[in-house]
């Protein structure tokens, strides 16, 4: 279970694989959190839920990661990690809990603010464990 | 002195070496206006050294609302957009705060929201408000200006601007400084000193102002001169002629221009020249009606003003009001009028039909003219009426055809009348029901003495209800549905008939068949009633 930035000019590139579709998005939101913030320098002090969905993986994947920018960056939610569980039901569905603290840019060494997910470049494939690419809008 | 003075340099010196520059915001705004909560809003400002931007929102208590930021500005920021609903939920006022990434949210520069619940704006720390404009005079083809102000002078970018009547006299301001510019044409003048209203509006972020005012054009022309009142007479009344005003030497359409266009003209003239009938007559024009009418844009369908008309009755009521002069709506929009038919009328059928009914039935043709004694079976079905034209040497008597020049006894041949109630349920009578029913008739009983005999009884007694009952078909669909299933068993077994092809079986279906229809029609209904009554008996 890995992430690794690509290289490029201005927005960010992320490249994930994992075992499963669970891990991929757990290591999908690290990915998109320490992007943001210093993950390790959070505290759990509190919580928020949140949830995610999409008519398909891709959609899912979108809304995933729009909807962890949202908790940090409008809700002003440092996150340390998240607890969740992926729904295939008529489409993709994910509730989760974020815990965390409310956000101090200095202490949490705030990088960057996500403007939004995209659909280009974004790839899922599910072989013998998931690879995700996707590249989000800075 | 001149030590001093070193050593005071050196200090300021070593001061601005120990003290660190950091960058800071040093203005900030809503990018627009306004925002309403479907749209994503944003903020604009500048800094004074190249930094990231952040923008914390938060409501009059404190509690965070949420962040935007620019990630990187040189010495202009402009964060990323966010939606509105995403951090208002409530109405209120709220502090927006933007700061550098090397300041302190305390540090930044605050500006104040308000959320109304649909609009998001700043609050101004401002009345936007006008200087009062007093009223002015000024003659026909001389200009007018002068510069709005408001009452708070070190406002910038306020936006000036004028309603839309000022705008259509032609009046004209400069958005920024205000300057107000306007020339009266001379059609804005006239015999009496004419005032305009018109509004100036200032707007500057949410805040607005308007200022009326009044400008009063004088009086441009001279009354004309009214001759004396005529003493009365007893004499046959004469005609009135040219009214006195009237110069000669002009187009007389121009005072009748300015009737139509001048509403003080127009009072002026009625008010002393109420003996004429019209402007018009006063300046000795015909009254031509313009047709379609002045109101009429001829790239629409005339038939929409008629539909107007004959659907609302406040628009109906304003051309009866303005447009008595034409006879109809119709001529207005220059359509011709649609011609009246009368109720029993069916305006799907051929109203051939009905003249060829009226002249061949004697009992139609009797109930048609106690019915509707004043009009023709023509009018009554929207044909025009014959023209007749008189042979030289008289008239064919009846029975009598003019043939070769002599009148020739001729055979007739009665072709009869259709079912008008069965036409009325099938709508046509070319439905094969209607059809069914003329075949029996033409083939069976009208080829057989006692078939002819019946036919001119039941005739006697059929067309003495049958146009009533049509009518009413024709007024009621659910009416006419009724017939329709209650003629269905009659009609299904007339069929029958179709078999009848000697005098001898005409009798006998015809017994047959009118048995039948008492049973299925009085009999049936009669016994059911009596069954459903004894089985109620026997169970209470």
């Amino acid at each position: 279970m890995s992430y690794k930035f690509l290289d490029h000019a201005t927005d960010a590139i992320i490249e994930v694989t994992a075992k499963d579709l669970k891990e991929a998005f757990s290591v999908t939101a690290d990915a998109v959190i320490n992007l943001t913030l210093d993950q390790d320098k959070v505290e759990e002090k509190d919580q928020k839920e949140f949830s995610a969905n999409g008519k398909d993986l891709r959609y899912l994947l979108f809304s995933w990661i729009e909807e962890i920018t949202f908790v940090l960056i409008t809700q002003g939610f440092a996150i340390k990690r998240i607890e969740f569980d992926i729904d295939e039901k008529e489409g993709y569905k994910i509730i989760a809990k974020a815990y965390g603290e409310p956000l101090d840019l200095h202490r949490h060494n705030f990088k960057v603010e996500i403007k939004a997910p995209t659909f280009y470049e974004m790839e899922i494939r599910q072989d013998e464990g998931v690879y995700m690419k996707f590249l989000v809008d800075l | 002195m001149r030590s001093r003075l070193a050593g005071f340099a050196v200090f300021s010196l070593f001061v601005l070496m120990m003290v660190p520059a950091y960058a800071s915001v040093t203005s900030l705004s809503l990018e627009k206006s306004f925002y309403t909560t479907d749209e994503k809003f944003g903020f604009i400002g500048t800094l004074n050294e190249t930094d990231s931007v952040f923008v914390i929102i938060r409501n009059a208590g404190g509690a965070f609302k949420g962040m935007l930021s620019d990630p990187l500005s040189t010495d202009e920021f402009n964060v990323i957009p966010r939606p509105v609903s995403d951090f208002f939920k409530f109405k209120g006022i709220y502090d927006a705060t933007a700061f550098t990434g090397q300041e302190k949210e305390e540090n930044g520069f605050t500006i104040k929201l308000e959320f109304d619940g649909e609009k998001l704006f700043e609050v101004q720390d401002f009345v936007l408000q006008l200087k009062t404009i007093i009223d002015k005079t000024i003659e026909v083809e001389k200009t007018i200006s002068f510069t709005a102000s408001l009452t708070d002078s070190s406002i910038d970018d306020a936006v000036f601007s004028l309603n839309s009547a000022a705008i259509n006299e032609g009046a004209t301001i400069d958005p920024s400084s205000g300057k107000f510019v306007w020339t009266p044409a001379p059609k804005h003048g006239n015999i009496i000193p004419v005032q305009y209203l018109f509004d100036i509006i200032v707007t500057k972020g949410a805040q607005e102002d308007i200022e009326k005012f009044k400008i009063t054009v004088q009086q441009a022309y001279d009354e004309p001169e009214k001759e004396p009142e005529p003493e009365p007479t007893t004499s046959e009344p004469k005609e009135l002629g040219i009214a006195p005003f009237v110069d000669e030497s002009k187009d007389p359409q121009s005072y009748v221009d300015r009737y139509n266009t001048e509403a003080s003209y127009k009072k002026w003239f009625d008010d002393n020249y109420s003996e004429y009938s019209s402007i018009y007559e006063a300046v000795g024009l015909e009254k031509q009606l313009e047709i379609p009418a002045p109101f009429v844009d001829e790239s629409k369908d005339p038939q929409s003003y008629v539909d107007r008309y004959n659907s609302e009755a406040s628009y109906k009521k304003w051309f009866d009001d303005n447009y008595s002069e034409y006879s109809s709506i119709y001529e207005a929009v220059g359509l011709d009028e649609p011609k009246e038919l009368a109720p029993f009328v069916d305006p799907n059928l051929d109203p051939q039909y009905y003249i060829d009914r009226y002249n061949n039935e004697i009992i139609y043709k009797d109930w048609f003219d106690k019915t509707y004694p004043d009009i023709t079976i023509y009018k009554a079905v929207g044909l025009d009426e014959p023209v007749i034209e008189e042979p030289e040497f008289g008239e064919c008597g009846k029975g009598t055809k003019l043939i070769d020049g002599k009148c020739t006894i001729v055979a007739t041949k009665s072709e009869g009348g259709g079912c008008l109630i069965a036409t009325a349920a099938y709508g046509s009578e070319m439905a094969p029901q209607v059809q069914l029913l003329r075949e029996i008739r033409d083939n069976q009983l009208m080829k057989t003495d006692s078939g002819v005999s019946f036919m001119t009884g039941f005739n006697q007694f059929y067309y003495s209800f049958s146009p009533y009952i049509a009518d009413m078909q024709r007024e009621n669909p659910v009416f006419q549905e009724v017939v329709k299933i209650g003629i269905t068993p009659l009609l299904s077994s007339l069929s029958i008939m179709s078999y009848a092809e000697s005098e001898s079986q005409v009798i006998g279906y015809g017994i047959g068949v009118i048995l039948m229809n008492i049973g299925m029609y009085f009999a049936a209904p009669v016994m059911l009633f009596y069954g459903i009554r004894k089985v109620r008996r026997v169970r209470f």
